[in-house]
């Protein structure tokens, strides 16, 4: 599953540099998740970055996204092929 | 760039300056607290210790607690994001502790106005004004409190500043009336370039970016700055209440306002020296077990009465509207916050009248001066909440100018205090 910001979001800009796929964004309100780049940080790390550093835990999985761990690497690799890392 | 965005800007650089500030401030707020206790006044003391016990009392309740209103009213939380103890040791507390993150039930509860009114009821059960112990009680367990929920919220920030501080009950309600505040720029903010190049720094974990009022802010001016969005401005005394929309007022705000700001914090200041009260106690007894037991309850009972009694006036005012009641309450803030500030002052000036010194014109020109700078301030401010018709405007807007008047009233003649 990729991961979503919700309403509680208090703008700290904390996860926004934290993220390895560039997939968070300022958003009309508060930070916004692009789904169709969060790997959960599957081929960067060994825990979500953005939920990691978030001070109040409004990072939770997206129900509209249901992704396995293999579908998750595949995205991975989708993004490295564009080019942004490594 | 105005020079008060640089003041801000230049607080923000000079963290070093403000840490040592707010350690120097904690020894002397414990120094203080703890000193009587420690070298007790009484037989075998000599005369320099009694005076220098009594001028750190007076200096305490009388100068500090109401400075530390009278800052917040007219300049925001300033005290608190600059120089608290309290917030200080729970910073501290924070970057060492658990660092667990605020739970729904911690964020979600008017936890501050609450423990302000235990407070309130314990320093009045404790004697704190009057004993170091009973101060150490009432006092030094919201500190203790302060650096044990440090120690298990938060990475490094207040979460005791933010859902849990007694104090910050009122003091938030107070700040809405300040002329100083942190202005965001929000098309700035947004425009700013991408990833922004380190995290708000708001111990308080405040959203920076939607920030439009004082309520919770510290002003610690650790935002100042970010994105080139976040400025110290100057604002219209009270300009925050005036602006407030319908859907950012709440009854909860009204009722502290009305029951404790008002109501608790007069009759925890004044209602001991009321002569009806002296008849109760005469009535059911002189025990100590009676004046202790009745102490909370009629407190209790006599802020829920005059705060009931204030509510029908501003339900009244307003002419039976809901929203228009809750903006009136909003616009007693003023003369609240300057009620309570002459309030504590006097305990100053009532110590010194112990000592064999001539207080009583200070007395009346402290209240005077501060009721009717709290009446000039308010009543301007519940023109939003008058209606557009002329004929019930004008009925309205005098209902509401009695009001202020009546409560001015009784600030200023309230029994003085006798210690």
């Amino acid at each position: 599953m990729a991961y979503q910001v919700t309403a509680e979001c208090i703008n700290c800009d904390a996860c926004e540099p934290e993220c390895p796929n560039e997939a968070i964004s300022s958003g009309s309100d508060f930070c916004e998740i692009d789904p169709h780049r969060c790997t959960q940080c599957v081929g960067h790390y060994d825990q979500p970055q953005c939920v990691a550093v978030c001070p109040i835990d409004c990072i939770v999985l997206h129900p509209d996204y249901l992704e396995t761990r293999d579908d998750l690497e595949r995205k991975y690799a989708r993004l490295k092929a564009e080019g942004r890392w490594g | 760039m105005s020079a008060l965005a640089r003041i801000g800007d230049l607080v923000e650089r000079r963290r070093d300056v403000v840490a040592a500030a707010q350690w120097v401030m904690a020894a002397i707020y414990f120094g203080l607290l703890l000193t009587p206790l420690l070298a007790p006044v009484g037989a075998g003391v000599g005369r320099f210790a009694e005076q220098a016990a009594l001028w750190e009392e007076a200096l305490f309740w009388g100068v500090w607690w109401p400075g530390v209103i009278l800052v917040t009213l007219v300049f925001g939380q300033v005290w608190c994001g600059l120089l608290c103890p309290d917030g200080t040791l729970s910073e501290w507390a924070s970057r060492r502790g658990r660092a667990h993150k605020p739970s729904r039930w911690l964020r979600s509860a008017p936890w501050p106005i609450l423990g302000f009114s235990l407070v309130a009821l314990a320093s009045d059960l404790f004697d704190a004004h009057r004993s170091p112990l009973g101060a150490l009680a009432a006092v030094g367990a919201v500190s203790a409190t302060a650096i044990v929920s440090g120690g298990y919220w938060g990475r490094g920030k207040r979460i005791w500043c933010r859902w849990l501080c007694p104090d910050a009950g009122v003091f938030s309600l107070l700040a809405r009336a300040a002329i100083l505040h942190f202005r965001v720029d929000r098309a700035a903010w947004d425009a700013a370039p991408r990833p922004p190049p380190k995290a708000v720094d708001c111990p308080l974990l405040l959203d920076v970016r939607r920030l439009t009022g004082n309520e919770k802010c510290n002003m610690c001016a650790r935002c100042s700055g970010h994105r080139n969005a976040v400025v110290l401005a100057v604002r219209a005394p009270g300009a925050e209440i005036v602006t407030l929309r319908d859907d950012e007022l709440r009854l909860s705000d009204a009722a502290s306002i009305v029951f404790v700001l008002v109501g608790l914090t007069f009759v925890g200041l004044h209602w001991r020296q009321w002569p009806w009260r002296q008849g109760l106690v005469d009535v059911l007894g002189p025990s100590r077990l009676a004046e202790i037991g009745l102490g909370a309850v009629e407190i209790a009972l006599a802020a829920g009465v005059l705060g009931a009694a204030l509510a029908l006036g501003l339900w009244a005012a307003a002419l039976g509207r809901r929203e228009s009641a809750l903006r009136l309450a909003y616009a007693l803030v003023p003369l609240a916050g300057l009620g309570l500030f002459a309030g504590l002052a006097e305990h100053a000036l009532a110590l010194l009248a112990r000592e064999g010194w001539a207080t009583t014109d200070a007395l009346i020109a402290l209240r005077t001066l501060a009721v009717v700078v709290g009446a000039a301030w308010s009543l301007p401010l519940g023109r939003p909440a008058l209606p557009a018709t002329p004929g019930r405007r004008v009925l309205s807007f005098a209902l509401w100018s009695a009001l202020v008047v009546a409560v001015a009233a009784l600030y200023r003649f309230a029994p003085f205090p006798v210690l």
